[in-house]
This record gives C-alpha cells, structure tokens and sequence, in this order.
C-alpha cells in the first residue's frame, strides 16, 4: 500500500513539471512553483587490509576497499530534488540519488517522495518516502556538503543499512525559551535494504518501522533525543544451505541446531535504537557528540554502543577538526556448545557467523574542510581505527582474529546547486 | 548617518506586520519558520550569494559565513523541511520583489531605502 502511495505522490511530483516546465516564466513572481537543486560529491578512499575492507556503511558493500587500494565508489554520489509547491500549505518532493548500490533500480534510486501539509503554521504532516530521524544525520548522511566531516562517523553510522522508509511523519515546532522545540513522530516501513556481510547478501525489512524525535535549537545549541523500533523481516538466499545442514544435524545427533536455526532467523524479530545528540555551532567554534543503543531480539545482532565526539575550529574558509569515536559491544558473542564430532565444521562455521557480527572498535580522525567557494568544499581526513575482535565495520569474507589497526584516507570535494 | 553595514529587513507596504524581532527575522531566514508572526506566508529573499551585503547580513544575524549558511541550507533542503530564501540579482529586485509580493521579506543596505517598501526590523 504505502509502495502506491509513494508512486502516486511520485508521479503527482513529477507529471506537472513535464507539463508546466515552462509556466513559471514570470520574473516577479517569487513563489515558484517547481525547484530543481542538486548536491555531490566527488570523493576518493583508501584504506583496509587484506581481510577488512574499507565500506561507508552496511549498505556500501558493493565496492569495498582492500589492503590500502584506492576507491572512488565508495563516497562519490550525485543527487537531485525536485521541490514542488503546490499551495502555501501543499509542497512535495522527489530526490533522485546516483551512487554504487547493488541494485540500482529506479526504485532504489528514490531517496524521497512525499507530500507534506501544514495543519497549521507549526504542524506538518508528511506521506511518501522519507528519510529516518534517527539520528543527528541520518536523514542528510548522503549531502556531504552539509557538514564538517568527509562522511558521518562509521562507528555510529555504519550499521545504519537504511535510508528512508515509506509511511508518514508529523512535526510540531514551538517556541521555548531562546530556542524552538521540535517534537517528531513518524512510522512506515522501510524495505529493500541490502547489506553484505559474512552470510552472503541479505534483503533486510523494517515493516513496521515507527519512532520519535524530541529536538531543542536555538542559534548555537542543538540538543536531541530520539527512539525508533522496526520489526525485522529479511530474505538471504545464501543461508539456506546453512539451515538445511541445520535441520539434518538436529535429526542427526546434534538437538541443539534446532535452536541455532531459530536464532538464524531475522525474520519477526525486533529491534530498538535509542539515541541523544548534542551541537554547539558559534564561529569559530563547532562542537558535536552523539551516543546510542542499539538492542536487538535477534541474537547474532549483539547490543552495540556507540558515540563520537568532534571538535572544529574555523580559520577563514578552513576549519580543521578533530574527531573520536567508539562502538562496542555490549555482550559477546558466547560461545556455542560444541557439537558431535561429525557436526564440528559445521559449529565451527557459525561460531565464525557470530563471531563476524563482534564489535569493538574505536577511531581518531584529524582533517579539515576549505570552503572554497559558497557552494564548493574540499575535505582531507585522515582516519586511524583500533578494532578488537570481529570487526563486524568492515567487509569481510572470512573470519578474522586478533587486533589490528587499519588507517582510512579520504579526499573528497563536495558540492550544491 | 548611512553605513554600509546598516542593513535593514523591509516588507510590502500592505504587510500588517509592523516590526520583527531578531530572533523573528532568525526564525524566517533560518528555515524554522514559513509564517510571519500573525500566520501569513513568508517568502524571504536573499542577496545574491557573492556580495558585501549578504555577508554583513548573517554576519551580523547569526555569526556564520555565506558558505556555512549554504552548508546549513543544504541539510533544510535535502531532508526536505524547507526551502531556502529565493536569490534575487540586487537591491533593486529585491526591493521590486517586495513591492510586489505582499508576503516577501528582503533586506537591504540602507541607502538603497525608499518610500515604497516598509522597514520591519534591523540585522546588526
């Protein structure tokens, strides 16, 4: 149903542009009917090993980054909006978005496509595709131009796999002290959302998918707190051979792989984020920190903690920063009861599946954005990871053990129009 | 007495808003609000992008650079909550936009002030 919607209002959006493209001609009138604007990035990583594989997020497996190489795929996208107004309080949205995906579908490509109406001068509704308002930058984690870091945090926005979900949100703002209180609530479902890991490709669901933001701002402080629950529904296609060997083993001497094959299962599971955010932003100064949870009923999902805190300092048009983030695992991953000697490979394989899903990882990382011109910035960062066990951040075939460092390089040149 | 960092914030004649206070001027040229005071839609207009004026403006307004309001505008856009002032050429369209549009607000260097348009409120 909400896939109707969003064609509709996609559609809605898009047809009156191919037909009044050329209607808003007058020069005085200042209330456009259509927009179009766009934003960029250009951007070029190296990091990884051999085993650990450089990716943005959980959703940029496509193209990871081994062993020091260089990848242009990873941070480089294109974006385009087009912004409609209908009345004063009827306005609707298409963004369009050109990056490496694994499926590249005109579907998939469709960042946003809603309407929105004010109730009244403080209340919108929105329907369509949205962004998620998880976090401080979930919803502009693809406009780089947007803030000071050449990508948002991986530790925190790494196992962030999805975008955007099609449903429907209403806002509220009012006045509070010096600053305006902005109150969200939103739910929909979130689906088609890939992500690579040691069992293979998965599509990932969030149906339902609902949450709620409380924000405070004023001209320099930004303070949020946010929670958001999705029920997990996903197909991997890859790991029924797994749970074939699953059931077999169950009948054949080993009880316990019932167990294990339940807990394989993603599908009806849920999961929980719970999220705060602070910003301090007056020149020269630009301060930010965030810190969640992120909890799961699904067992190889460990609880995860994780948060950043960066410092920005502007000099003219450059403003170097400095930034450190953690992620850790609450719990580990246990251990599996060993299993009847002809079952051992077959134990040993998702210890090694449970293993991969570890996290415990921290990082510093020194850069700086010039802003060349008003709508141009060029940001070199240099990262620097300590990670523990699993690595679950990284892309990776096969299993990995023991720590490591690993350092990620970026060039990227950012741009809007 | 004209300065050139005088910049006052005009509106339309018919415009029952009388006067706007910092933060109200804030409010619109920062996106959180699309309404004047009394409700009516709000349609601000910028300077364009490279020029003193647009400087001084949010300079003075909320300390941040042209740049930075464009990185700030681009994160308003891009998640879809609202949509930046409209760039006019000069002062003269600004003010020409405003005569014409009873829900326009601009601002303007205050030796380009004449009779036609009404001055609401001052960025220093």
């Amino acid at each position: 149903m909400f896939f109707k919607i969003f064609r509709i209002i996609f559609f809605a959006n898009l047809l009156p542009l191919l037909i009044l493209a050329d209607a808003s001609a007058d020069s005085n009138d200042i209330t456009d009917r259509f927009k179009l604007s766009g934003f960029g990035t250009l951007g070029v990583v190296s990091g990884g090993d051999e085993e650990l594989g450089f990716q943005r997020d959980w959703s940029r497996g496509n193209s990871p980054v081994f062993d020091e190489d260089f990848s242009v795929k990873q941070d480089s996208l294109l974006g385009l909006q087009l912004d409609a107004r209908m009345t004063d309080n009827l306005k609707g949205a298409v963004q369009l978005i050109a990056r490496d995906r694994l499926d590249n579908s005109l579907g998939k490509s469709v960042e946003w496509a809603f309407l929105g109406y004010d109730l009244t001068p403080n209340t919108r509704v929105r329907a369509g595709r949205m962004g998620v308002d998880l976090f401080m930058l979930s919803e502009n984690r693809n406009v780089d131009f947007s803030y000071l870091w050449a990508r948002p945090p991986v530790e925190f926005y790494g196992p962030i796999a999805f975008d955007n979900f099609d449903g429907m949100d209403m806002t509220h703002i009012m006045p509070l002290w010096d600053g305006d209180l902005r109150f969200k609530v939103f739910g929909g479902v979130s689906k088609n959302n890939t992500i690579t890991g040691r069992t293979g490709e998965s599509s990932l669901d969030l149906k339902p998918l609902y949450g709620a933001s409380v924000i405070w701002e004023d001209n320099t402080w930004l303070a949020r707190i946010s929670l958001a629950s999705g029920e997990l529904d996903s197909s991997n296609v890859a790991l029924q051979p797994l749970l074939n060997y699953l059931t077999l083993a169950s009948q054949t001497g080993w009880p316990e792989a019932a167990s294990i094959s339940e807990d394989l299962e993603l599908s009806g599971k849920s999961t929980y984020y719970y999220a705060a955010g602070l910003a301090y932003d007056n020149a020269p100064w630009q301060v930010q920190s965030e810190v969640n949870l992120i909890e799961s009923e699904y067992d190889f999902f460990l609880p995860v903690i994780s948060a950043y805190v960066s410092v920005g300092h502007q000099f003219g048009p450059v403003t170097p920063y400095f930034l450190a983030a953690l992620a850790k695992n609450t719990e580990d991953s246990g251990s599996l009861n060993s299993a009847p000697s002809q079952w051992t490979p077959l134990q040993k394989e998702l210890q090694g599946i449970k293993d991969s899903y570890e996290l415990d990882q921290k990082s510093l990382s020194l850069g700086f954005r010039w802003d060349i011109h008003y709508d141009l910035a060029l940001k070199l960062q240099w990262d620097h990871h300590w990670v523990k066990q699993g690595g679950s951040l990284w892309y990776q075939q096969t299993g990995v053990e023991g720590e490591r460092t690993l350092d990620t390089f970026s060039l990227n040149l950012n741009f809007v129009f | 007495m004209c300065f050139a960092a005088d910049v006052l914030v005009i509106v339309n004649q018919a415009n029952e808003v009388s006067s706007l206070d910092k933060k109200q001027i804030i409010d619109l040229y920062m996106g959180r609000y699309q309404n004047f005071p009394n409700g009516e839609a709000a349609f601000p207009l910028d300077q364009p992008p490279v020029s003193e004026i647009r400087t001084i403006f949010y300079q003075n307004l909320v300390n941040k650079s042209v740049a930075q309001m464009n990185a700030y505008w681009a994160k308003l856009l891009f998640t879809g909550r609202a949509s930046p002032p409209r760039v006019m050429t000069d002062s003269l369209a600004v003010k020409r936009a405003v005569r014409e549009n009873k829900g326009a607000i601009g601002y303007i260097d205050s030796v380009d002030l004449d009779k036609t348009v009404k001055v609401v409120g001052r960025a220093d």
